[in-house]
């Protein structure tokens, strides 16, 4: 295969994956600002979300994937308010302890799916394996898909933060929590939104992503880092820089795997998007030093 | 966390309660078997990596996920010596601490200058990054294999011991960690000390006041650093080999979950935190082999949702709380 078309294609693959980390930094970032929670447990949102999806459209239905599409981020979507609204609410006022119990989170429902599907993980179809040439080669529709189902998301997001009453509140409340409530915001009602929209948006990855990782247990930990980076290093609640940089560090990636083993291709890309961080420390788009 | 809780290191109360801690320690082989004597070593052991993180997250504010780099600096900085040079205990232990603190201040100088939870971040990725470096560099490391190495004497005097002993071994461990222990709170109750507290609470402030808050972080994370090295030279002690796995984050993980456990900035609680959680470890992985993370994670909710301040802080405020009933009682008698 030549250089350019390598390039092409893993430069494609790199804004599939790159997009995906972003859906899911969206969620971390969305509770992060409102609540200063780092929900240790976001990453096993995903996981649950790729877990029910083989669930759903493997097992269940006999191979209906659109079903899966939209079952198993609804069923995590609830598993993240009950979340938050019994095991976080309590104490989310001490962001130490929201780890710690989040991380109990993690090891109770890693081990509880390790019981169910087993640590040799399990996998399942995509709903088409159609392929298209690019550049003279063929390429997966499904990751195409994927790509165009998460734009259309994030594009979604967006509307809903700018142009909805809750998007309003929710900016709002990240701004500045005590005013929010002078001013009769539901400040509670909000959080509890943030997370629906959170474990959705994980859910809805897990189950686009499951068809092209192993769906396994610890798939969640990996992803967890990913997106804590990638929010990081985006600017804490800009979903735009949450996006590019979830873009340049799949693409990194992709494009440095051309060349080196895999291990060493991440941590190039790791290197590469953590230097951001000594440039430009409040975020991608982020004003000042 | 705004008052700090460290008992002061020079009243003659800290003393008696150190030195009575390290008499039952060093009564304990008396009374344990074993098993027991083995897994209290592991336990301070552990404990002396979550006094580590304490040092650096609740004294100073930093939360770093990169103290397993220095553990594992200080695991393989004795190992190397004693396998290539066939250095002396004091030497290798001496190594396996200065690397560490050499890799601390290091890795320091360019972490402490994102601030924020950039720095968390870098943290996490230095050690992802140099845990694959460790795994792939197999000629040095033994990568996941690791290294094996026979234990040197420890040499005092005209003495030689041997450490393959088990009960030597345990005195050496507890020795070790109770004079770290002592140095650690005398250098945490000294005007450094106060500076790493000031710039917990308020960094811009603390600049604003005349202190260069960058050096003062570096400082304090080479401490840390030094500490984290001293548990892993300990470690290896304990064990004898080496392996790429100890730069892995998720014991630095391990460290931040066992120190929020049992009440950050308070040193004696990340060993007690350590000590709780590992015990509960190896008694419910011993009964459901298979299942018991989850008992564990359900314990750990628990305890947090009902005890918010850590179990030291629980404590802490229960006691308190007693003694200003009692003094209430009293007013009201007399």
């Amino acid at each position: 295969m030549e250089l350019f078309s390598r390039l092409v294609l893993h430069s494609l693959d790199g804004i599939v994956f790159g997009w995906l980390y972003a859906l899911i930094a969206f969620g971390l970032s969305l509770i992060f600002g409102l609540l200063n929670i780092v929900n240790v447990a976001h990453g096993t949102l995903y996981m649950l979300g790729a877990v029910f999806g083989w669930y759903f459209g493997g097992t269940l239905s006999g191979g209906n994937y659109w079903v899966a599409l939209i079952c198993a981020p609804l069923i995590v979507c609830l598993f993240s308010v009950f979340l938050e609204t019994v095991v976080l609410r309590p104490i989310e006022e001490d962001a130490d302890m929201t780890i710690l119990s989040t991380f109990g989170i993690l090891l109770v429902v890693e081990n509880i799916v390790l019981l169910w599907i087993g640590g040799q993980g399990v996998t399942f179809n995509a709903p088409f394996e159609a392929q298209i040439p690019i550049v003279g080669y063929r390429y997966s529709v499904y990751r195409l898909f994927v790509m165009g189902f998460a734009v259309t998301t994030s594009l979604l997001l967006w509307w809903f933060l700018q142009k909805t009453r809750y998007g309003l509140w929710i900016r709002a409340v990240r701004m500045n929590t005590e005013l929010s409530l002078a001013d009769g915001i539901p400040v509670k009602s909000v959080n509890t939104v943030a997370f629906a929209l959170g474990g959705l948006l994980a859910g809805l990855s897990g189950v686009l992503a499951g068809p092209f990782v192993a769906v396994s247990p610890v798939m969640g930990l990996n992803v967890l880092i990913i997106a804590f980076i990638v929010v990081i290093v985006g600017g804490l609640g800009d979903p735009f820089g949450a996006v590019l940089a979830g873009i340049i560090l799949g693409v990194m990636e992709s494009l440095a795997s051309i060349f080196v083993e895999p291990t060493l291709a991440r941590v190039i890309a790791l290197l590469f998007v953590t230097t951001f961080l000594f440039f430009r420390p409040n975020g991608l788009f982020g004003r000042g030093r | 966390m705004a008052l700090s809780v460290l008992p002061r290191a020079d009243s003659r109360r800290t003393v008696y309660t150190l030195l009575g801690v390290l008499v039952i320690l060093l009564v304990l082989p008396f009374m344990v078997d074993d098993f027991g004597v083995a897994f209290t070593m592991d336990i301070l052991i552990w404990g002396l990596l979550a006094m580590s993180f304490d040092f650096i997250y609740g004294f100073t504010g930093l939360l770093s996920l990169g103290q397993s780099v220095f553990f594992g600096l200080g695991v393989y900085g004795l190992t190397l010596v004693v396998i290539h040079w066939g250095a002396g205990i004091w030497l290798a232990m001496l190594t396996g601490v200065v690397l560490s603190g050499a890799g601390a201040a290091l890795f320091g100088y360019f972490a402490v200058k994102v601030r924020g939870h950039g720095f968390i971040i870098v943290t996490v990725v230095g050690a992802t990054i140099i845990t694959l470096i460790a795994f792939a560099w197999k000629p040095v490391t033994g990568g996941d294999d690791g290294l094996v190495f026979t234990r040197p004497l420890l040499t005092l005097g005209p003495w030689a011991i041997d450490l393959t002993e088990q009960l030597p071994r345990y005195y050496y461990t507890i020795v070790s960690i109770a004079a770290c222990y002592y140095v650690t709170l005398r250098i945490l109750r000294s005007p450094l000390g106060r500076v790493f507290e000031l710039i917990r609470e308020n960094e811009d402030r603390a600049r604003c006041v005349g202190y260069d808050t960058g050096r003062y972080k570096l400082i304090s994370f080479t401490i840390a650093g030094l500490i984290a090295g001293l548990s892993g030279v300990l470690y290896a002690m304990s064990v004898s080999y080496a392996s790429a796995e100890f730069f892995n984050w998720l014991i630095s993980a391990e460290a931040v979950v066992w120190t929020l456990f049992g009440g950050a900035g308070t040193l004696y609680g990340a060993v007690a935190g350590a000590g709780i959680l590992i015990y509960l470890r190896e008694t419910l992985s011993s009964t459901w082999s298979v299942s018991y993370p989850i008992i564990l994670g359900i314990i750990i909710i628990t305890v947090v949702t009902f005890t918010p301040a850590g179990l030291v802080g629980t404590a802490k405020r229960l006691i308190s709380n007693l003694r200003k009933g009692g003094v209430e009682e009293n007013e009201r008698h007399g």
